[in-house]
């Protein structure tokens, strides 16, 4: 059990303890002392996080549903998917890295997602959604542990590669994939947790 | 000098950010904001990041030394570790790339080992050498370990892409298991890495003027630090 205090922030990554300034839209508080950047005021956070988040849904549907990357070595054709990296990997005998794959490129980006709409549409809607904590912990992990961006640049790098072996041409995935990289990152750059709490406690969480 | 929440007896969120005023006993304290588990510095920060540093260090020789892909065609086969991926690029006249994945697989995991083994040695003798220089670093490591994954995931899509048996077939090599190994204990090292263990002894040696803990206000009523509007 702990008790709040009054707005003073320390950092995070030098325990410096500072009073927390008032700030321009788009400005941000750095530490004091090591220069850390405490937090950022971003005006509509919780909106244009959203309009992101709900554009980088339904793009990661096209870029599951169709092929990333199709190879056609004279009349020979090979397509793969997003998953059917991980099924592969699991076919040719590493299912550690076929888990590692599904894990950091597929189900944590796809979890921050839900987890990021399970918190955020509700607070939108003017409603606190139940265990909002949990949701908001998941996100925090989440988005270190996900690299849907690494992903991209290793398809984008294997497609160069492979096609001095033969013709490949891009699928609708990798396009896809390209559009829900940018809308994610654009979702986590608008994020500001302190803007989940504010809309929280003034709903009465 | 500088007030800092370890000294006034303040517990930072780690996961949310709030600076909370706990109760007696401090192992038990949770955030009042997110409730996440509250720590003075991150646990066993030392001792944690020193085991993972050490097996990231012992597996980056098999992650190198073994081919991470082997690739067969009609005309024979061959085994590729990552410095060999590297090697191809570079023949192929593909430089950008070369230096692309050069850096990536084997310039950022060798630079992430050699930084945190610094700051774990320099924190653990107290060291008041350039603290700030060596926070940025520390955010430096922890921002672009990610990258190195990318290795892994050029693997993964040849590997599923490549399948046109009996002519050409690519398939994972035993390196990829330590690689992908060496990429996720070296980012746990750096989560369990806490940079305030950098300023405490600054802070420590300046004591005997720090004024004793008190409560310097009323908590607020209800839970939440305020969000700064302009």
């Amino acid at each position: 059990m702990a008790f709040p205090t009054t707005p003073l922030v320390a950092c995070p990554e030098c325990d410096a303890l500072q009073r927390e300034p008032a700030l321009v839209p788009g400005g941000s508080a750095d530490c004091i002392r090591c220069g850390a950047e405490l937090y950022r005021y971003k005006p509509g956070s919780i909106d244009r996080t959203l309009a992101f988040l709900l554009g980088a849904a339904i793009v990661l549907v096209f870029a599951n549903l169709y092929p990333l990357l199709e190879m056609d070595a004279r009349g020979l054709r090979s397509s793969t998917t997003i998953y059917g990296t991980v099924s592969a990997l699991v076919e040719q005998g590493t299912p550690s890295v076929a888990m590692l794959v599904l894990a950091t490129a597929l189900a944590l980006p796809v979890i921050e997602l839900a987890a990021m709409l399970y918190m955020l549409l509700p607070l939108r809607l003017r409603r606190v959604p139940p265990g909002l904590r949990i949701a908001f912990r998941i996100v925090n992990v989440v988005q270190f542990w996900g690299m849907a961006e690494v992903f991209l640049l290793g398809t984008l790098i294997a497609f160069v590669k492979l096609k001095d072996i033969a013709p490949v041409h891009p699928g609708v995935a990798l396009y896809a994939l390209g559009v829900f990289v940018f809308l994610l990152t654009a979702a986590d750059a608008w994020y500001e947790p302190r803007a989940v709490w504010h809309c929280a406690r003034e709903l009465g969480a | 000098m500088i007030a800092t929440a370890a000294r006034r007896g303040l517990l930072t969120c780690a996961t949310c950010g709030l600076l909370n005023r706990p109760c007696r006993p401090i192992e038990d304290a949770h955030c009042a904001r997110c409730e996440s588990r509250l720590h003075r510095r991150k646990p066993a920060s030392v001792v944690r990041t020193w085991a993972f540093l050490a097996a990231a260090a012992i597996l980056y020789v098999p992650a190198n030394l073994l081919p991470v892909i082997h690739s067969g065609s009609l005309f024979g086969s061959n085994a590729n570790t990552i410095l060999g991926g590297v090697l191809y690029f570079w023949r192929t006249g593909s430089w950008a790339l070369a230096i692309i994945v050069f850096v990536a697989s084997i310039v950022v995991p060798a630079t992430k080992l050699a930084v945190l083994a610094m700051l774990l040695v320099t924190s653990q003798r107290r060291s008041r050498w350039r603290p700030a220089d060596r926070t940025r670093l520390y955010r430096l490591t922890t921002y672009i370990g990610r990258w190195s994954m990318v290795d892994i995931y050029i693997g993964a899509v040849s590997v599923a892409l490549v399948q046109l048996r009996p002519f050409a077939a690519i398939e994972p090599g035993p390196g990829a298991i330590y690689f992908g190994a060496v990429v996720i204990l070296t980012m746990l090292a750096s989560e369990s890495f806490d940079p305030r263990l950098i300023w405490d002894p600054l802070d420590d040696a300046k004591r005997d003027d720090a004024a004793p803990a008190r409560p310097s206000s009323r908590p607020s009523s209800d839970g939440a630090a305020e969000f700064q509007s302009p």
